[in-house]
């Protein structure tokens, strides 16, 4: 009898261990985790901005090839703590209505600067057209004629913004800075990104005329992307907008918004959107990064960020780890063989990604592997298709076992029954 | 990468001013392809030539750069913006174009503006209508320099961007059971002489099917050739060489077009699949539909297509709604418009501003319905004289509906 009571009670500690108090999740926990990761990774996102932006200013100093390989760098860095805050975009209304500033796609190239009048190699007719921003210091915007005798920030962002606030949107953010760097890829569905000379920027020396006002747009744009990543860090401190915004929903509310972010990023954009469309319109440049054929890295990290915010853990930049109590955690407590899956479904999807990675390392970037007539191309980016979609799957049976309520992903069919 | 509108929580539809749509499938390849249309729905189109090439041909002459512009959230417009101008120019073509790509001027600016009408109704409560004016600055002219004074157009019809959820359903209507319901001569006496037009789409019943409406939707308003409409320039007309001088979008890959059949397609598929706002039918206000019924909006505003499967509140007949609503045109048409679909009004908060009729100079339904004219005259009269619970009793059963 009192083996069979010590049985008992070793039971009941082994289960305590397992689920008792000391080690359960609180909702509260995970979102204070949440918005740590938030907070860290757009404080990375504008520390690395403000690196480009020196990077920028030295570029322009003295523009020479390898000023400019620096800058690009930089570009490229800075795209890697900015991808992975792709995950807070969708069920945070703050950040949704800001994105299109600095992530806007497609980009209106002929808006801003000289662009090649042909596709590809398409046309033998190497001629370009001048009715933009730079080469115009009078010029008829949307149908509005618009004094660009400054290219300011104010410019930029207000008087395009009034004429309409999509004129903005195409000519700010990230993929404009990227299009002065690298300039048009003209290379097609085969290897090779923009080839833009350091001379465009050259006082002494210019080529594609307006060296000035090009020097002065590439300065205009990249404060402007500083200074509007400096209103998202402060959005997310604690009395900023997308934090009011969070914390007015509650815990459960939450715990929704963590995961329609997921499904929404993995599912609608990243799957359709960015990678399903550009296979169905075997569009060379239908891809993300498309100026530096940066593609790859874009829908990396932007798996990666749903990661994170799933598994509660960010590495920083400088290397540091943020990380806290988190959903994956919470799932292996109350659905472990779910739990179970989703870490599979994260995996599958990272090695999917993991192979866009390898092809480009071979030269086969996103452009290449969606030609019309690339079929192992589009097996490779197919699998990444197939496992967002898995994942998709996945993150609506975890909002089922959670029994969260008023949440939707893509607004699909399925999460209506609940 | 532009709004992404369909993901949003539901929670927050309640009290917001849009009217969310939900994707009608499951996390699938039908789901993806209808995610695939609605990032086309929204793709903001830029100037050829670009890197994008599938994304590139806005224009030269453009009043939206996306669909989602004017359909916001693939439901109506708002004005001014999602309001545009038909016109009958040899120079500027069928439309205006308010908007065009960088260093082209637009066709003109339109300067929108009304003036007030005070309806009495029988109980004399007064309801301030708002007849609008367009006036338009600036306008192009064939010496090549805008119009300074401002031009008042002698052929002009208004057209706003009407909600697109239920289109799909309306396509797949029986021809024959519309053609059912035509009374051009009037023989039931009812002051009711329904017409169909060429087709059942459009504010004059002119087109045929959804793949007509985008296409011809993609050119004249945002500038996009497609299958149908395959010409580069979209409304530019051939005395335009100054717009016509501008490289296009078109490229070998798509078969010489803006948008190629793949991504026309896609699209196509996003807009015929758009699901009706859900309707809780124990909401409905049955005193109201009787008064419905009773006072005769139901002869144009039908419902039971296919046994009782689509119900839109429209036969999708053209009809003579007055001189008040008459556009300009000097044609037979000038005074009828095809009959709207009423489904989907319990989408709209009352708080929200809203738009109602071809020129969406109706702010609420109230003044919707004051509008009306011509064969619709008797029904208005009628409604006129309801009891003030009676009106009410009306509108709460449109507004649920």
């Amino acid at each position: 009898m009192f083996k069979q009571i010590c049985t008992l009670a070793c039971i009941l500690s082994l289960v305590g261990c397992s689920t008792g108090r000391q080690d359960s999740v609180s909702h509260s926990a995970i979102l204070e985790t949440y918005i740590a990761i938030a907070q860290a990774a757009y404080e990375d996102s504008l520390i690395s901005a403000r690196v480009l932006e020196d990077a920028i200013d030295a570029f322009l100093a003295e523009p020479n090839q390898t000023t400019l390989t620096y800058a690009r760098n930089a570009w490229v860095a800075a795209r890697v703590p900015y991808l992975q805050t792709e995950a807070f975009r969708f069920g945070n209304p703050v950040v949704d209505e800001w994105e299109g500033r600095v992530n806007s796609w497609p980009l209106d190239e002929g808006l801003i600067d000289y662009t090649a009048a042909f596709y590809g190699q398409e046309s033998d007719n190497n001629y370009f057209y001048t009715a933009n921003i730079i080469a115009n210091e009078l010029i008829d915007i949307g149908g509005i004629s618009v004094d660009a005798a400054q290219i300011t920030p104010q410019l930029l962002a207000e008087t395009l913004h009034l004429i309409d606030g999509v004129e903005s949107n195409v000519a700010t953010g990230y993929h404009a800075i990227e299009f002065l760097l690298w300039g048009q890829d003209l290379n097609g569905t085969n290897p090779g990104a923009g080839n833009r000379p350091a001379s465009d920027y050259s006082l002494s020396d210019c080529s594609n005329r307006n060296c000035d006002r090009r020097r002065d747009y590439l300065k205009a744009v990249t404060g402007l992307l500083v200074s509007d990543l400096e209103e998202m860090v402060y959005n997310w401190q604690p009395g900023g907008a997308a934090y009011v915004d969070l914390m007015q929903k509650g815990s459960e509310g939450g715990l929704a918004t963590i995961l329609t972010g997921m499904g929404s990023l993995a599912y609608g954009e990243l799957a359709g959107e960015r990678i399903r469309l550009g296979l169905l319109l075997n569009d060379p440049e239908e891809e993300h990064d498309c100026f530096s054929d940066n593609t790859h890295n874009s829908h990396y990290y932007d798996a990666l960020g749903i990661k994170n915010v799933y598994m509660g853990s960010y590495e920083r930049i400088n290397g540091n780890l943020v990380q806290g109590p988190s959903l994956a955690r919470l799932m292996e407590l109350e659905a472990p063989d779910l739990a179970a899956v989703m870490l599979a479904r994260i995996e599958s999807t990272e090695l999917a990604m993991d192979a866009l990675l390898v092809e480009a390392a071979k030269g086969n970037t996103f452009d290449v592997l969606i030609a019309s007539n690339n079929v192992a191309g589009e097996e490779v980016v197919s699998r990444v298709v197939d496992s967002l979609m898995e994942e998709t799957r996945t993150i609506e049976d975890i909002i089922r076992a959670l029994n969260l309520q008023n949440v939707s992903i893509s607004g699909s069919e399925s999460l209506g029954d609940l | 990468m532009k709004l992404h509108l369909f993901i949003i929580l539901l929670s927050w539809c309640i009290g917001s001013s849009s009217v969310a749509q939900d994707n009608p499938f499951a996390i699938s390849e039908a789901g993806l392809d209808y995610l695939t249309g609605q990032a086309l729905f929204e793709k903001i189109w830029v100037t050829a030539p670009s890197s994008t090439r599938a994304s590139d041909g806005l224009g030269p002459l453009y009043n939206a750069r996306s669909c989602a512009e004017c359909h916001f959230q693939a439901g109506k417009g708002k004005l001014p913006a999602a309001l545009t101008l038909r016109i009958n120019s040899d120079f500027l073509g069928q439309q205006i174009q308010s908007s065009a790509i960088a260093g082209l001027p637009a066709e003109a600016q339109v300067e929108l503006s009304y003036t007030s009408i005070v309806e009495t109704l029988s109980d004399s409560t007064e309801v301030i209508l708002k007849k609008p004016h367009y006036v338009l600055n600036y306008i192009q002219t064939e010496t090549g320099r805008p119009e300074r004074r401002q031009t008042e157009i002698e052929e002009l019809s208004p057209r706003f961007a009407p909600a697109l959820f239920g289109m799909g359903l309306l396509e797949v209507i029986p021809l024959q059971e519309l053609l059912d319901k035509e009374d051009p001569k009037d023989h039931d006496n009812d002051g009711i002489s329904g017409r169909a037009g060429p087709g059942r789409f459009g504010w004059k019943a002119d087109v045929i099917n959804l793949e007509q409406q985008t296409g011809k939707a993609l050119s004249l308003d945002i500038g996009i050739s497609s299958e149908l409409f395959p010409n580069p320039f979209g409304d530019c007309t051939q005395l335009q060489d100054y717009c016509l001088s501008r490289p296009n979008g078109a490229s070998r890959e798509d078969q010489n077009l803006e948008i190629g059949p793949p991504g026309f397609a896609t699209l196509l598929y996003f807009i015929r699949n758009i699901p009706l706002p859900v309707v809780n039918v124990n909401n409905m206000n049955t005193s109201g539909k009787e008064i419905f019924e009773n006072i005769g909006c139901q002869h144009c505003h039908q419902i039971g297509y296919m046994q009782g499967a689509i119900n839109p509140y429209t036969d999708l007949l053209l009809h003579d709604m007055g001189d008040a609503l008459a556009d300009s045109f000097d044609n037979e048409l000038s005074r009828e418009w095809r009959t709207p679909p009423l489904w989907g009004l319990s989408s709209y908060q009352e708080n929200d501003e809203q738009y109602y009729l071809h020129d969406g100079r109706a702010t609420n339904l109230l003044e919707a319905i004051l509008w009306h004219g011509g064969e619709a005259e008797a029904a208005k009269l009628a409604f006129k004289s309801l009891s003030r619970s009676a009106r009410q009793d009306l509108i709460n059963f449109l507004q649920s509906i």
